[in-house]
């Protein structure tokens, strides 16, 4: 009545033993059917085992509830893919303590498509999410899926820049795949289901929790050759998906940013100890596998300015400028400006960043 | 003895006669008033005993008194019927000529060495006493100016309540004060948007605001002038026309806010309540309500500074006197409707240290900052048209920045596409362009081919609602206005789309 997926369904829903360990138990007994089997008196033998961990594998073996758990999963649209299967995704096979199973949500072909990995601060700044969304957007408009952790800040706007290129993204989650975390995501996430996929090793309806998101990460960073750090703070997650993706062999890339940010301590310090430096999305396409050389044809057409255009938008070239600037260096009339500004942003050339603020896309 | 002597009482900004009736016979002392007073009304009995042994009046002590005052079934609140119930207990024992009290009114409070001191709410009385055909008003000295604002009624100013009496026998003849109507100030305090430099974008979106009478939030860090900007707003306002004078001033009135030496408040009211305020003093209230900051700003500005800091029901409570221009308050003793036609200008911060978007200082989370928006509740936003973000403008440059545009300038194009406004509108039931509903944008906000295009372009890429499109015609409607074009051009909609900051910055 049961296979293995259901078994392994039901380790994965002991969350007090670390997941390393679980591994090295499912490698021992070889299948989660023979652990879901085996007496006490054989784990009380392991060393390693503490007590806790030993009640736990024994006392959770309610085979009915299992069903019931299983139909649900079955029911509700969700796939439970396990390292056996065919979709099971090959890069992440390759990592040493990549999760046994994986709730699916959403699109599973994208699991065979080429990718590329996106993290960074949820406190991010105006220029970290715009840089994020541009860099995801132009993976996107190649075909690279983006894969991130759907938080908020750079994560989200990773997401958003490739649903907005028209690209496919995949979202891996600290939580179940039927909770919305952070809530604010619940219209991203939807639109992620449609567009690609959302995945999880966690049970379907378990809450965000802290320890989890670490342990995301090594999905995150052991899904794609390429890691990209857009915005990140001395110390933070994003920081563990780079020293994890280092640890894959996978290679780091990370976006400068002012040496006063805060929120680019942490990739200026990356791109210091031997990160690559990444200022636009070709940078990551050889290590993706991606020929750079047919990708220059797509290269965005220009755009012809008109005089005054011109004179607004070289205005905004020498950096960021807010509306008051561009008006006084200008000295066009505001409500000039505005609808030079509104044609410019309409034709993709510049973004608006709150407090009335423009920048160069 | 019985005599009758008239006053007037108030309910909102309504007065109504009340009829003083006094009885005294004698008989064991007592000294009884009936007809619903209040404490305030019941403690009348001691001061006019003092005023008039004071004054060298005899007041009739070996007697039985009862004052009725009628109607019975309305309330009466407030020291104004001293006077009247003093002259009634003494025109019965002086037989003082009672020909006067027919068609004359008394209203005024007495000090216990006989004078009469001012009293709240005499313009709303005076207005009533004459509509009811009395031919005179006998009121205290203090509020003789307030009262000269009403014109076919005879305006009888007393200092204390022997000259009243003297003044009621004939013995003293008192002139019907008659005065030059004064006026509040004009200059507005010296307020010039010509003293703001830079923000040229919140200046126009100010004069925007003011054309088109359209609410205005603005967004912007700590310091950017947010202030200083609103509290220039009525200077760009048109004057205010007599009537809309006498409606404020009423309001003043009751509220006890006249001073005497500016009796007719003409100039704009702006109020600018801290946000600590409760709901009672926001919409008015009490148990004879009484009106609140939202009527006192009546035909002026409402500025609420750090908007998200107020309570909330404080702002919920706003909701209906921003629709309808007018609050009505139920209390038990009754339901009073205080006009409340305001422009409300609000500013805040964008995120809860002040500094999102503008300076890497910021270290709100994207929840907090969420939170800090979300205290604004969407049904009082959809009341507020216009979104200006006032951007942080660097020392150096703000030296820079030439002296902007005057405020007389800015009037005069206000006043121009308000009369624009008038003229288009004149069949309708509304006066300016934020009154327009869907169903009027479409008739008065026609598109061109080109404009159409552009407005269906910004909105796939903006992903913009239909709520938003309908705030943004009407927003290039009132650009249009001051620019004195009868279509809505382009750089109009461009305009109106960057005051509209809260549609876009979504997902």
């Amino acid at each position: 009545m049961f296979g293995e997926k259901e078994y392994l369904m039901w380790l994965a829903m002991l969350r007090n033993i670390a997941h390393h360990k679980r591994d090295v138990l499912l490698h021992k007994f070889g299948s989660a059917e023979e652990l879901f089997k085996t007496p006490r008196k054989t784990f009380e033998q392991i060393k390693g085992l503490s007590d806790k961990n030993i009640d736990e594998l024994c006392e959770n073996r309610d085979s009915e509830k299992l069903k019931k758990y299983a139909d649900r999963v079955y029911n509700s649209g969700v796939e439970y893919i396990i390292k056996g299967d065919g979709i099971y995704p090959e890069i992440l096979r390759e990592v040493y303590d990549a999760p046994f199973g994986l709730y699916l949500k959403g699109d599973k072909s994208v699991l065979k498509e080429k990718t590329v990995s996106m993290v960074g601060t949820r406190k991010a700044t105006p220029y970290g999410m715009a840089a994020a969304e541009k860099i995801a957007g132009d993976f996107g408009s190649k075909g690279v899926v983006v894969v991130s952790g759907m938080a908020d800040g750079i994560d989200s706007a990773s997401h958003r820049g490739a649903l907005k290129a028209g690209g496919k993204t995949i979202a891996v989650l600290g939580c179940g795949v039927n909770v919305c975390y952070p809530k604010t995501n619940e219209f991203l996430m939807k639109r992620i289901e449609e567009n690609g996929c959302v995945l999880s090793e966690y049970p379907l309806d378990e809450k965000a929790n802290g320890r989890y998101f670490p342990e995301r990460n090594r999905i995150i960073a052991g899904l794609s050759m390429a890691v990209v750090v857009v915005e990140a703070m001395e110390r933070g997650g994003s920081l563990i998906t780079a020293n994890l993706a280092v640890d894959f062999g996978r290679e780091v890339f990370a976006v400068p940013g002012s040496i006063n940010s805060s929120a680019s301590k942490g990739t200026n310090a990356l791109i210091k100890s031997g990160a690559s430096l990444m200022t636009e999305a070709s940078d990551a396409f050889f290590a993706i596998g991606i020929n750079p050389e047919e990708e220059k044809s797509l290269a965005k057409e220009k755009i012809s300015l008109e005089n005054s255009e011109k004179l607004v938008y070289d205005c905004i070239n020498s950096g960021d400028a807010s509306l008051e600037e561009i008006i006084l260096k200008t000295g066009l009339d505001i409500s000039e400006v505005q609808l030079i500004l509104l044609s410019l942003e309409m034709n993709g050339l510049i973004a608006k960043l709150p407090g009335a603020k423009y920048q160069l896309i | 003895m019985l005599v009758s002597v008239m006053s007037c009482g108030l309910e909102g900004l309504e007065g109504f006669t009340v009829s003083v009736e006094t009885d005294v016979k004698s008989g064991f002392p007592s000294f009884d008033i009936v007809g619903l007073p209040d404490s305030s009304v019941r403690e009348s009995k001691e001061r006019i005993r003092a005023a008039a042994e004071n004054s060298g009046l005899k007041f009739p002590y070996n007697s039985v008194i009862v004052v009725n005052l009628a109607p019975t079934g309305r309330k009466k609140a407030g020291p104004s019927y001293d006077l009247p119930i003093a002259l009634g207990l003494l025109a019965g024992s002086f037989k003082i000529n009672r020909t006067v009290f027919e068609n004359t009114m008394f209203t005024g409070e007495l000090s216990l060495d006989g004078s009469v001191r001012r009293v709240d709410g005499i313009l709303p009385m005076v207005l009533h006493a004459k509509n009811k055909g009395f031919s005179a008003f006998v009121l205290p000295y203090e509020n003789r100016n307030e009262a000269a604002l009403v014109k076919g009624i005879d305006i009888i100013p007393v200092k204390n309540i022997r000259e009243c009496c003297d003044y009621i026998n004939g013995r003293f003849p008192i002139e019907p004060y008659k005065a030059e109507i004064i006026k509040t100030a004009d200059d507005f305090k010296g307020l010039d948007y010509k003293d703001v430099k830079g923000q040229e974008n919140v200046k126009r979106a100010m004069l925007i605001a003011a054309a088109g009478m359209h609410n205005i939030l603005m967004v912007g860090p700590p310091g950017t002038g947010k202030t200083m900007m609103a509290k220039r707003l009525p200077s760009i306002l048109p004057d205010m026309s007599f009537e809309e004078s006498i409606d404020v001033t009423k309001i003043y009135s009751v509220a006890g806010l006249i001073k005497d030496s500016e009796a007719l408040i003409s100039r704009r009211p702006f109020r600018s309540p801290h946000h600590t305020i409760s709901n009672t003093a926001m919409v008015g209230g009490g148990r004879l309500p009484r009106p609140g900051e939202v009527s006192l700003a009546h035909n002026g500005v409402l500025f609420l500074d750090e908007l998200p800091e107020f309570m909330r029901v404080v702002l919920e409570e706003l909701r209906q006197p921003l629709e309808d221009g007018e609050i009505t308050i139920s209390r038990v003793n009754g339901t009073v409707t205080y006009p409340a036609n305001v422009m409300l200008v609000g500013s805040m911060n964008p995120c809860p240290c002040g500094y999102y978007g503008y300076s890497d200082r910021c270290r709100c989370s994207h929840n907090s900052i969420i939170r800090y928006k979300n205290k604004i509740s969407g049904p009082l936003l959809d009341r507020i048209d216009i979104q200006a973000e006032a951007g942080g403008l660097e020392y150096s440059k703000l030296a820079e920045a030439s002296e902007g545009e005057s405020s007389a300038q800015m009037k005069e194009k206000v006043l121009k596409a308000q009369l624009i406004q008038q003229e288009r509108y004149k069949n309708e039931s509304f006066r300016f362009n934020s009154q327009l509903t869907p169903g009027t944008i479409d008739k008065y906000c026609p598109l061109g081919s080109a404009e159409k295009r552009l407005i269906e372009k910004v909105f796939d890429s903006l992903n913009l609602s239909a709520r938003a499109y309908h705030k943004i015609l009407k927003i290039a409607r009132t650009a249009a206005d001051l620019d004195g074009s009868e279509n809505i051009s382009s750089m109009n909609i461009a305009e109106a789309l960057s005051l509209r900051n809260f549609d876009r910055n979504k997902d």
